[in-house]
Parts: structure tokens; sequence; C-alpha cells
């Protein structure tokens, strides 16, 4: 039975690797014959019809102007909205500028509708353009669907739209629109993901990531893993929406951290809810993260930290059942607003603006204002003195579990019950 | 030594009248003297001598107040509970007030020609149950030609036949000033905050600062109407067909989710800093910011839009250069009914048309 399973993965995985040309191997638990069919990008590009392998400048590019940084740089468009650059440099699918050689150091999208998968190997900015009153490239699903392109270091099956892996160098993604509709990914194993960091570092901006969704709970719309390379990977200014797992997944599979992420004023927003998920920012282990400035509006949790060490401050939550879930004691909770954690029927009874559920002291949570929930701040009869100095507007219960002798000072406005006893 | 004994009793005469009358409601300070301690807020407020502060005991107080003396009205805290909630009395609310259109409008709290501030601070205002006529309106407060601040406020269920009002300011001749921050304003099934006077001229100037609105099926988040200038700040909204609607003052640094018609319109205000957040519903008359003025400053908001919600920035075919940096996030449509000529400067991403003059003449 396993053997007919592996077999049947294998051929998906074959249909995929054929399909999109550009897949590099990724380091996982999954055995050589499955890894096999993996092929290096370079190999995979030259082989591509209609790849050119040089770049020439654009013809109103002037050298005597240009610094020495300019004239190494080698940039490729994609779509027709500059005519005037040569056709040598010039590309209709994103995935065949960013494997051709020599390597890119900038890739142009123009606004369209590009219907594929996109394999990034080498370090390179892509970025949208906007030409002709429009400013909007979209990434669309290829026809027939998204297959599994990649896999996570536990293991996990991804079809990922964007795959960025081990780059030594950073990748940088800015200014596109990358859309799941239509992914026709209907295994329950396999995560529908709009962007991919693998084990490599970079900054993703102004993108809009959308519909990750439609396998029952298992879409991600960005998704950094870390890694030998410990990589760096920014994650600022982008608008996700609709996801139904979660909107920013960062985590390596490893005790010691080997990612660092920031994510810093990012717009999350999902209509998707289910039995605790999904999570607005998913912190697994083997991470470092800084959590600032994002705006995160329903699904099942605001920010969900479940291992890693950091600092999530100063973000706003709205309308999601927990607004903070602490599974894990490394990372702080300092100064964000969660407004309106309340009960979402099938799935829970009442709202937790910050949920203390790491079985430990060590949480710090100081400094939040938690407006109407159900439940203030949810101690689960061990989280101690660093809870305090939060201010409590309209609960039910201000605080709740907090174990005998513990004394966490906070302020409540129109609180049912500030502290009630007898609860651990 | 007469007139030292003069003067001795000149200062006591002074310091009685300028002591502060302090009464409590309900039990949680049993030291309290009794003859300060009152069962119903009502009645620590028609007291003799006239309270300045009343302190409110944690409970629940059914009662339809009438507020017409300045005084400061404070939920406290018995170390259990925080807050009083001031309740419908059994029967439905009895007492309507007209405002200055001619509406009946039906108060839970209503804070009427007051001759100095009333403050407002640490209560509930429910209406659950308010039994007001369909073609009235129920508001939680409401301050009528009367200044005050309102803080840490909770006004929740004011439903009435979409007649529900959280917070109400009327203006009038004594020209008031009224703040409302840190509250929370939920269940209002028409507007959380209405700011209006009936005149041409501010008679109203409101503070609206720090607040949080559910207003899940609401027409209106905030509404300033004519007579009022408003400065708007700081508020977290979701939910609402339209979040900020003003036509005088400033709008600033507020965060509006998933507003289904407009998040912002002006027809005077200036806009400024606010994150504007899926706002819109695909209809072409809906926009993250409505701009119906030539000279309102809109300029350093952030607009983030779904891909099916439609237009960021609705001009009008009105407004100008007084429109710019503006950054404007995934929207299907960057700015509409841009008048010709208009060459408007602002930070696009993922935007499917930037601009268009399609509805224009």
């Amino acid at each position: 039975m396993q053997t007919q399973s592996r077999s049947v993965t294998l051929a998906l995985l074959v249909i995929a690797g054929s399909l999109l040309g550009s897949l590099s191997t990724f380091a996982t638990a999954q055995s050589d014959a499955v890894r096999a069919i993996y092929v290096s990008a370079a190999t995979v590009a030259t082989n591509i019809p209609g790849v050119h392998t040089y770049a020439e400048a654009p013809k109103d590019f002037n050298p005597l102007m240009a610094t020495d940084e300019e004239l190494a740089t080698v940039t490729y468009v994609v779509g027709s909205c500059k005519p005037n650059f040569p056709p040598s440099s010039t590309f209709q699918h994103i995935n065949d500028a960013v494997n051709a050689t020599p390597a890119p150091n900038v890739v142009e999208v123009c606004p369209g509708t590009y219907p594929e998968v996109v394999g990034i190997y080498k370090p390179m900015t892509v970025e949208g353009v906007s030409a002709s009153n429009a400013d909007q490239a979209i990434i669309t699903v290829p026809s027939g669907g998204l297959f599994t392109d990649a896999g996570d270091d536990r293991g996990d099956f991804l079809a990922a739209q964007i795959v960025v892996q081990n780059v030594t160098g950073e990748v940088n993604i800015s200014n596109l629109t990358i859309d799941a509709t239509g992914n026709n990914v209907t295994s329950t194993d396999t995560y529908i993901v709009g962007v991919f960091y693998q084990n490599s570092s970079g900054t993703v901006k102004d993108l809009t990531v959308q519909n990750q969704n439609g396998n029952g709970g298992s879409g991600v719309a960005i998704w950094a893993e870390g890694g030998s390379h410990k990589p760096l990977v920014t994650v600022e200014h982008n608008n996700l929406q609709d996801f139904d797992y979660a909107g920013i997944y960062a985590e390596t599979n490893s005790s010691s951290s080997q990612l660092s992420v920031t994510l810093e004023g990012n717009d999350l927003a999902t209509n998707f809810v289910f039995s605790q998920i999904p999570s607005g920012i998913d912190l697994g282990a083997g991470q470092t993260a800084s959590v600032t400035g994002n705006l995160i509006s329903g699904g099942f949790k605001g920010v969900l930290i479940n291992g890693g060490k950091g600092t999530v401050s100063e973000n706003t939550v709205v309308s999601a059942p927990v607004g903070v879930d602490i599974e894990n004691n490394g990372v702080s909770v300092k100064s964000n607003t969660i407004y309106n954690a309340i009960g979402c029927g099938l799935f829970c009874n009442t709202g937790v603006g910050i949920g203390i559920y790491a079985n430990s002291a060590a949480a710090t949570v100081t400094g939040n204002t938690v407006a109407q929930s159900g439940i203030g701040i949810y101690f689960n009869c061990a989280a101690g003195k660093n809870v305090h100095g939060n201010t409590i507007l309209d609960a039910t219960l201000g605080l709740f579990g907090v174990p005998s002798g513990t004394v966490s000072t906070n302020t409540y406005y129109n609180v049912g019950q500030i502290n009630p006893s007898g609860t651990c | 030594m007469a007139r030292i004994k003069s003067l001795l009793v000149l200062l006591a005469l002074v310091a009685q009248a300028s002591a502060t009358v302090t009464y409590v409601v309900g039990s949680c300070k049993p030291t309290f003297p009794l003859s300060s301690t009152f069962q119903s807020i009502s009645a620590a407020l028609a007291a003799t001598p006239a309270p300045n502060v009343v302190e409110v005991c944690p409970g629940t107080y059914p009662e339809q107040l009438v507020i017409d003396i300045p005084v400061t009205l404070e939920g406290i805290s018995d170390g259990a509970s925080a807050g009083a909630t001031i309740a419908v009395p059994s029967g439905g609310l009895s007492r309507g007030q007209i405002d200055g259109f001619g509406n009946i409008v039906f108060a839970q709290v209503l804070v009427g020609i007051a001759s100095g501030e009333v403050n407002l601070s640490n209560l509930t205002v429910d209406g659950t149950n308010n039994s007001v006529p369909q073609s009235d309106f129920v508001a939680g407060v409401f301050y009528l030609n009367s200044a005050g601040t309102m803080n840490h406020l909770t006004t929740q269920n004011q439903f009435g036949a979409h007649n529900g009002i959280g917070v109400w300011l009327e203006g009038g001749s004594a020209k008031p000033s009224v703040t409302l921050e840190n509250s929370n304003l939920q269940g209002f099934d028409n507007t959380g905050i209405e700011a209006e006077t009936n005149a041409q001229s501010s008679e109203l100037t409101a503070t609206i600062k720090g607040n949080y609105l559910t207003a899940y099926a609401a027409l209106s988040g905030i509404q300033i109407g004519p007579g009022a200038t408003a400065s708007v700040s700081g508020n977290l909204m979701p939910g609402s067909f339209f979040g900020i609607s003003i036509a005088k003052g400033s709008v600033s640094g507020n965060t509006i989710v998933g507003a289904a018609l407009r998040g912002i319109s002006t027809s005077g205000a200036s806009v400024t800093s606010n994150t504007i957040y899926n706002s819109g519903n695909g209809r072409s008359t809906s926009a993250a910011v409505w701009v119906g003025s030539s000279v309102a400053a809109v300029t350093g908001n952030t607009i983030t839009q779904a891909g099916t919600l439609g237009n960021a920035i609705d001009f009008d075919c009105t407004a100008g250069k007084n429109v710019h940096s503006n950054t404007i996030l995934g929207a299907p449509n960057g700015l509409i009914n841009v008048p010709s000529g208009v060459l408007a400067t602002e930070t696009y991403y993922n935007v499917g048309t930037i601009s268009s003059a399609s509805g224009c003449p």
C-alpha cells in the first residue's frame, strides 16, 4: 500500500516536472527516487525553447552615464510593455527570464496575466512594472492547475506558485499579484503556496497574494523556511487575502534558529474559518521573528506562536476568535491591539484576546490593548508575572486561569469579571 | 480679631463652595456616608447638593438618564469587576428627544443643555430590549448642545429598525466641544457616532479619537453631518457600509477594514495617513476613499484592496491636485472619475487600471 502511494506521488511529480521544467532539488526526508526527478534549474533553462543566452542593453541605455553597478546589471523584460528593449532580453514567460543565461540581476514584468509557475535559483530582483495606465502583473495558475513542486524540511508537499530555493545571495520580489484561483489541488496532503522561500534570503514587498485555498485548509500565501544558509527574509507591505491555512508561515525543522524573518506592515485578511485555522501569521520552530505593524483581519488566529524567538509588537488584529495564540515562550508580545476577539459559532465558544497556552510562566505579554473579547488574556494556569501593563476594554472576563499567587497588574474598563477565582 | 474671624468664615464658605460633592451609586463602598450613597444613578444626579462626581459601582442599572448639570459620571471597580452597565428599564425607553432636524431620538443617556461639562467614563450602555418605535431613533448616549468628554465607554445593542446610534452629538447655540475617546461601540444598526447640527455654520466641535467600532450590517461607522467640525483620528473600525463620512475637519490615522461601500467620504475635511483595507463591493460607486472636494487634502493614505473589490479613490469629477502621495496596493482600479487634465501622483502596486475618467463629463 505504501509502495503504491509512493508511485502515485512519483507519477504526479514527474508530470509536474515535465510541465514546469525548471524545478530544482529540494532537501527533504523524501526518498532518493523522488528526489531524482528534480533536475537543476540551469540544466532545464538551457533546454527551454526561446530562452536567450545573452543580454543586451536597452537602446536608451547610455554607458557613459552608468555606474559600474549598472554596467554589470543584466536586465530582462517579460511581456510587451517595453518595445524598445532588445528582443533578445525580452521574454513572454517569467520563468524563462529568471532562468535565462546569463542569469539576470533584474527581471521586470510588464502588466499582464502570466499563467505559470516560477522557480528561482539565483540571486535577482523580480519586479512588476507599470505601463500604459496599468500596474498589475498577475501570476495565475497554469491550465490544469498546480502540482507538487517543492517540499519542506518536514516532508510536506508544496504546490507553490513561486519557488525560491537554496539561493546564495538575495532574491527580491516586488509588485506582483499571485493568484491561486483554479489551483485544482485536491490532496489534503499538499499545501497550496503563493511564494515559497526555502533556505534563501531576500525581500518580498508590495505583493498581492490571494486565493491560496480550496483543499480544506492547506493554503499559505507566503512561506519562509530556513536552512543551512541561515537566511534573512523580509516580508513587508504585502496584501495577503483569502488563504485558508496561513497568511505568512515561517519555520525550520531545527531546534536552533536557522531563519530570521522580518514581517512588517502587511495587510492580511481571510474569509475562511475552520477549527483552529487559518492563522494570519504562523511562527514555527527554528526561526527568529520580528513581527510588527501588520493588520490582520478574520481567520481563526491572528498570530500563532508555535516556536522560535523574537517579538510580536504593534500589530492590529481584528475579528479573529483568538487574537494572539502563544504556544511557545520564546517570543514576546508587546503593544499590540486586538479587537473583536469573539466567539465563532461552531468552532469555539468564546473569543480570546491573547491566549497563553504555553505551559510556563515565562511568556512576556505587556502593553497590549484588548478591546471587546470574551476573555482578555488566558493564562492557562501557568503564565505569570511577565504578563502586565495591558489594557482590557470591554471583556466578559478580563483574565482567566491565573495561577494562585500570581499578580498580573493590568488596566480594566467595562470588564464583567476581572480575574475570577477558582479557575485553576 | 473680628476682622480675622470674618476672614476665616469667608475662607470656609469659599472652601465649601468649591468642595467636590461626590456620590456613590451601588454598594461597593460600604464606608461611604449613607447620605451620599444611592441605589440608582438618577437619584444621585437629582440629589441636593448637586454632585460634581458620581461614582457608579459595578452592577446593572436599568435606567433612562437625563443629565442637565455639569458632572462627572464614572464607573468604578470593586476589585472583581470594572465599570457599570446602564440597561434599558423594564418596558423599554419612554422619553424621546427631538433633534435639530425634527427626528425623535430615544436616548438611554441624554446630556441636555448642561451649563458646564458632563464627563462620562468606564460605563457600558446596553440598548437591548429598547422597544423604540420603528420610525424613531435609539441612541446609547445623546449630547444635546452640551460639552464634555466620554472616555472608555462601551455602547452596544442599539438596534432599531436600522435606526440605532451608539453616540449622538448635536451642536447648538452653546457651540459645545465634545470629546469621545478610547471607547468601544458595537452592535448599532445605523451609525456608531453621529455628529451634526442643523446649521450652515459649525455649531459643534467634536474630537473622536482612539475608538473601536464594530459595525457589521450598519450604515455608517462615523457620520459627521452639517454644522459640525470634527477631528477624527486613530479609530479602528471593521464593518459598516460607510466607514467615515465628513464635511469639515480632519480624518487621520484611522484604520478602516471591510467597509462595504466606502471607507472614507469627504466633501471638505482633510483625509491623511489613514489605512483603508478591503473597502468596496465591486460596484462602480464604491471606493476606499471618495473625494467630493477640490481643496481638501487627501494625502499619505494607504489603501489596500482585494482583487474583486474595486476602486481605490473616487475623484467624483471634482477632486484634483489636492489628492496626492497616497499608496494603493492591489486594487483593480486605482483612481476613478478623475477630471480631465488632473494628473494625480500616487504610488501604485498591483493596480489593474491606474486612472480613469469614465464617469466625468
